[in-house]
């Protein structure tokens, strides 16, 4: 079998460094063909590497003018394509220079004065090995990336982007329900989930779902979840308790077929805009606010508990709720309060619903958004940990018989 | 420096076991053409208090040296490029003056390698 011979681009200002290294490449024989050029400063070898492609550089670490570790950033800053892999030829005693132009990219250092061919056989070899692999992780991290830009897209194809507006002939400005969605994942991807739809001319139904974790794990079960609700919407959607318990028994009937213990906590209301009232049932899911528009005042919806969806079957209570004209719903998934401060302490509900009640007076996107701030602020990160979803339901009347 | 050999037999060997006489021959010749190049660029610093000139000058002699088994001239180098980088030039024109010395005294041994290599 016939070896392509490697292109090596010998930088090397000293003509009897040079000679040696030349003669030594020449030695390396027929399992390492090589083909050498040898240049004697940096900007000749920037001219030879546009002008050829050369899989790997012999690069003396003293140039004139420049050093090695410069010469290495000069290189990263090529196509990578174009990149050879570089191995570093210092002088003895410069083994300092050499671990820096190791951390700088370097794919090994040499010491000129111990030179043999052995070891600078063993050195390509390496080089060359380590590189192809470099350039194999990055071509797969590139489809991945690809990959999961376009789950991203169709992810957030499955949430709404229209909300039904009550009554139906109504503009979305003078609809009695209004809604406010804040979403935002903490990767690519999220575990977060929500829905809405209209379930008669007065009725709407409202999930948010929070599957444990995030990622392409828990994106493929919002997915699904999607799939579910969509599915059982027809049949069940009216009556939240039922409604839970077929999204978890449909839930289950899929993860049967893996080992995967994949949890999803899920709260759905229906709001009945003729009696006025919200139903709802709860699966594990923290528990909405509601900020009535008569007080003022922030209060917790509560809602009889069922367990979380995904682990078995069982059935879940529909609490029933009166609400009134100007009153605010406001959902959220855990990933709106669980962040923590440089002591480990968590931001947690109170906080957020003491965040919410001092500026109950604002309309709800800046409401939201302050509030948001708020947690974020507290985080020791100033970031999210984990995905955010927040989405607000305003009541702004009632419908008639 | 004087409790050095001029030339280290055992380094001339390995030269020629690495490429042949002809090989080896060519390495005295550049030896001969770059090394008082890089000794002249050392004094030109010096002289201008240039110590990273001298610094960068005296390196490349002090690898090349050692390729011909030089290894006073080598062990000069060295010290020369260390003071050079710790920019204390006090002693330095005398060591330049002694790299010269060596240069002298190694170069006709050299010559005479050279001429009986087969």
């Amino acid at each position: 079998m016939t070896l392509e011979p490697v292109h090596i681009l010998l930088v090397e200002d000293n003509p009897l460094d040079a000679a040696v290294a030349n003669r030594m490449l020449d030695m390396l024989g027929a399992e390492l063909p090589v083909t050498p050029t040898h240049v004697v400063n940096a900007e000749k070898a920037f001219e030879e590497m546009a002008r050829a492609h050369y899989d790997l550089m012999l690069l003396d670490y003293q140039l004139p003018g420049v050093n090695g570790i410069e010469v290495l950033h000069r290189i990263h800053g090529l196509p990578r394509d174009r990149q050879p892999a570089v191995i570093m030829m210092t002088a003895s005693g410069s083994e300092a220079v050499a671990v820096e132009a190791m951390k700088q990219g370097a794919k090994d250092y040499l010491v000129k004065g111990a030179l043999d061919v052995p070891s600078l056989r063993r050195a390509i070899t390496s080089a060359l090995i380590q590189k192809q692999l470099e350039t194999e992780v990055a071509r797969y991290n590139e489809q991945m990336a690809m990959d999961l830009k376009m789950a991203r897209e169709l992810q957030f194809a499955l949430l709404p982007h229209r909300f039904p507006v009550f009554p139906p002939k109504a503009t979305p400005e003078r609809s009695l329900l209004k809604f406010y969605p804040v979403y935002i994942p903490a990767t690519t991807l999220a575990g977060d989930f929500f829905d809405v739809f209209a379930l008669s001319d007065h009725e709407a139904g409202v999930l948010i779902c929070d599957v444990m974790g995030h990622g392409v794990r828990a994106a493929l079960v919002t997915a699904m979840m999607s799939v579910l609700e969509g599915r059982d919407r027809a049949a069940a959607a009216a009556e939240p308790g039922l409604f839970l318990q077929k999204l978890n028994a449909g839930l289950l009937e899929i993860l049967q077929h893996t080992d995967q213990l994949l949890l999803t906590t899920a709260f759905y209301l229906v709001v009945d805009l003729r009696r006025g009232e919200l139903r709802c049932a709860d699966a594990g899911h923290p528990r909405p606010f509601h900020l009535r528009g008569r007080t003022g005042r922030v209060e917790r919806i509560h809602c009889a508990a069922g367990a979380v969806l995904g682990l078995t079957e069982g059935t879940y209570p529909t609490t029933t709720i009166s609400v009134e004209e100007g009153d605010l719903l406001v959902l959220f998934t855990d990933g709106v309060f669980e962040v923590a401060d440089e002591n480990g302490r968590e931001y947690g509900e109170e906080r957020l619903q003491a965040a919410l009640q001092r500026r109950a007076a604002l309309p709800p996107a800046p409401l939201f958004a302050e509030t948001l701030d708020e947690a974020r602020a507290f985080s020791a990160t100033k970031e999210f940990n984990d995905d955010v979803c927040l989405l607000g339901i305003e009541i702004g009347g009632f419908a008639r018989e | 420096m004087s409790e050095l050999v001029a030339v280290d037999s055992q380094v001339v060997e390995k030269l020629l076991a690495l490429g042949g006489p002809e090989f080896a021959r060519q390495m005295f010749d550049l030896f001969f053409q770059y090394a008082p190049e890089k000794i002249a660029q050392a004094h030109g610093a010096a002289a201008a208090g240039d110590w990273e000139g001298v610094e960068m000058a005296v390196h490349p002699l002090k690898s090349s040296a050692g390729h011909v088994g030089a290894c006073r001239l080598q062990a000069l180098a060295r010290q020369i490029e260390g003071l050079a980088r710790a920019r204390q030039g006090e002693t330095i024109p005398a060591l330049l003056k002694e790299l010269d010395d060596a240069y002298a005294q190694v170069k006709p041994l050299l010559e005479q390698i050279r001429q009986n290599m087969k």
